[in-house]
């Protein structure tokens, strides 16, 4: 059970970047952002040739996080100035990032199991040994460092911008903003988030692989609603929480599903399941509310 | 202050729905002129304003604001000299964001946003004091939601955020539509106290024939796409609403012809 809880927390923590991008695009901006499918093994994929290379972590990490940010400018120049589908824009950068991780990686799968990590070098540098528990501190850290920055960005004018231009774009408009840019914003920023999390996978797991992405958008959007479901909606900081919250509940959820035997593959319907039902959930409410009141005005009752 | 020349739209063009919004419509309003416009359902009076704070491109015509030509200039750009507001309450606030976080968007309007923070305290000072003309109490609701305000009251907060950053150019779509009696003459009196404190050059539209009359300088009636009445000055001070309902109701019943409209 112990390794079920800190196997979940170091993964959610790792997979709570992820969550955290995906709660700017997805629920922020309304955007099912696709890209993350190819962002996600394809900074995993640059951290670790880096690594091979000799690079030392911090830069393989950092490369791939702005290699990440690239990635969603791209989709979102080819949202916002091409006019293309969301959904398609995601799906087509996707694709290719696909070709340039296996053209960076030159093969399929590149092992890590020998080379000094990020998290080897984090630990070295607090002067903690490596163990479950130094990760998780460092990616506690981590964490408190890059969704401190989240909520500070996510107050000033540009920031406010940003989750506006989720809320009524017509307003924003109206407003004097270029809601082209607030968008290939939100992108770069959400997919620099999905890309950290992408190298800090390939750290922790010792490899990066190609089909490391299948299914990562609906996971995370999964852990988002998780964590909505559980601290419920409100402010900016409690919508932060609740992503990296919800992102260790769906990580520990998954690693009790490993330890009673279910395949992990299991878990991608899990998760699309579960992420269907929280969008339909408002609906499926009020047609039950309106129901009842129905019933109740057909049997001559006051409706209330 | 605002020329606009042989200003044409259609929507649906090309298929068996086209519709002619705008016919031609030319235009040239003085500044700090306060312009009331009416006219029946579907008569282009919000086309006409949306053509020109660009939410649509018209299709012909030449626009200009404050001796700049804006023709070409997208819509986030013309925000820089024009503040509207929508016929739809919905429109012009964002329901997620609270009453303070709207009023930092508007604070900011058309000019560029960075890292500063949205809402600092001398910004809710001001917020505060900007909100406290309506008299509706949202000064002590700055926290709120938009989301969970009334129609009416999203629509007095969209009066002062859409003044809030001193526009040149203010255009008003039946604001008050959704207000209650008592609380439409509290917002119509608010406006034409900033619309002459700020020497805003305004356009009003509104089925109230009374606001009509006794607000304004000038009073423009639609029809069909084009200007048909345009009534200003003295001329303006003289007209009686049950006038105006019967010109109204010859228009829709298209007794006379235009032009004898046009000369009256
Ligand atoms: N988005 C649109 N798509 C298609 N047709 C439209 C659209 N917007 C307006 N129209 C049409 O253009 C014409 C003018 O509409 P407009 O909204 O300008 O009228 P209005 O004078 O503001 O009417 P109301 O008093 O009802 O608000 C109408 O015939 C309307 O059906
Ligand atoms: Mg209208």
């Amino acid at each position: 059970m112990e390794t079920v809880l800190t196997s979940g927390t170091e993964e959610g923590l790792i997979y709570g970047f992820m969550a955290l991008g995906i709660l700017l695009s997805f629920r922020m901006l309304g955007f099912p952002d696709l890209t993350v499918e190819g962002c996600f093994p394809f900074a995993a994929g640059v951290a670790a040739t880096l690594l091979v290379a000799g690079a030392s972590p911090p830069v393989a990490t950092i490369v791939a996080v702005l290699s990440g940010i690239v990635a969603g400018l791209i989709a979102g120049a080819i949202h916002t100035r091409l006019g293309i589908n969301n959904i398609l824009a995601g799906i087509l950068v996707a694709s290719a990032l696909y070709t340039a991780q296996l053209r960076t990686m030159g093969r399929p799968n590149v092992p890590l199991l020998n080379y000094d990590t990020i998290y080897g070098q984090a630990l070295g540098f607090l002067g903690l040994t490596e163990s479950r528990w130094g990760n998780i501190a460092f990616l506690a850290m981590l964490t408190l460092i890059v969704g401190g920055a989240l909520f500070w960005f996510l107050h000033t004018d540009l920031g406010l911008a940003v989750r506006a231009t989720g809320d009524n774009e017509i307003m924003v408009r109206s407003l004097g903003v270029d809601v082209r840019d607030t968008k290939m914003i939100t992108l770069a920023l959400g997919n620099g988030l999905v890309a950290l999390s992408g190298a800090l996978a390939a750290q922790e797991q010792g490899f990066a692989d190609v089909s490391m992405g299948i299914g990562t958008l609906v996971a995370a959007a999964a852990a988002v609603v998780i964590g909505e479901t559980v601290l419920g909606q409100g402010g900016v900081g409690r919508s932060l929480l609740s992503a990296v919250l919800g992102s260790i509940a769906y990580r520990a959820l998954l690693a009790f599903g490993l330890r009673l035997g279910f395949p992990a593959t299991d878990f991608k319907a899990v998760a699309a399941v579960l992420v269907l039902l929280a969008l339909v959930a408002p609906q499926l409410r009020n047609r039950w509310r309106e129901t009842v009141t129905r019933r109740a005005v057909a049997r001559g009752g006051a409706a209330t | 202050m605002i020329h606009m020349r042989g200003v044409v739209h259609h929507f649906l063009r090309g298929t068996v729905n086209e519709v002619v919004a705008l016919a031609g419509v030319n235009l040239h309003v003085r500044p700090q002129e306060f312009v009331t416009i009416i006219g029946s359902n579907g008569a282009g009076k919000s086309t006409l304003l949306r053509a020109l704070a660009g939410v649509v491109m018209a299709d012909a015509g030449r626009f200009t604001v404050a001796d700049t030509d804006i023709t070409c200039w997208l819509e986030h750009r013309r925000a820089e000299l024009i503040s509207r507001i929508d016929q739809n309450p919905l429109a012009s606030t964002a329901p997620q964001l609270s009453i303070e976080e709207n009023m930092a968007l508007a604070f900011l309007r058309g000019r560029n946003r960075g890292l500063g923070m949205a809402v600092t305290g001398k910004r809710r000072d001001v917020f505060r004091a900007a909100l406290s003309k309506v008299a509706l109490g949202l000064e002590d609701r700055l926290t709120t939601k938009v989301g969970t305000l009334s129609g009416g009251q999203r629509q007095a907060l969209a009066l002062v955020m859409a003044i809030l950053a001193e526009p040149r150019v203010l255009l008003l779509d039946e604001h008050c539509a959704a207000l209650d009696p008592k609380a439409a003459a509290q917002v119509m009196a608010i406006t034409e106290k900033v619309v002459s404190e700020q020497k805003l050059t305004t356009m009003m539209v509104t089925h109230n024939m009374e606001h009509a009359i006794r607000y304004g300088n000038r009073l423009l009636m639609m029809h069909k796409g084009r200007v048909v009445v345009d009534v200003s000055g003295p001329e303006k001070t003289c007209l009686t609403a049950s006038g105006l309902v019967e010109k109204f109701h010859i228009l829709s019943g298209e007794i006379l012809p235009d032009e004898t409209l046009l000369t009256s």
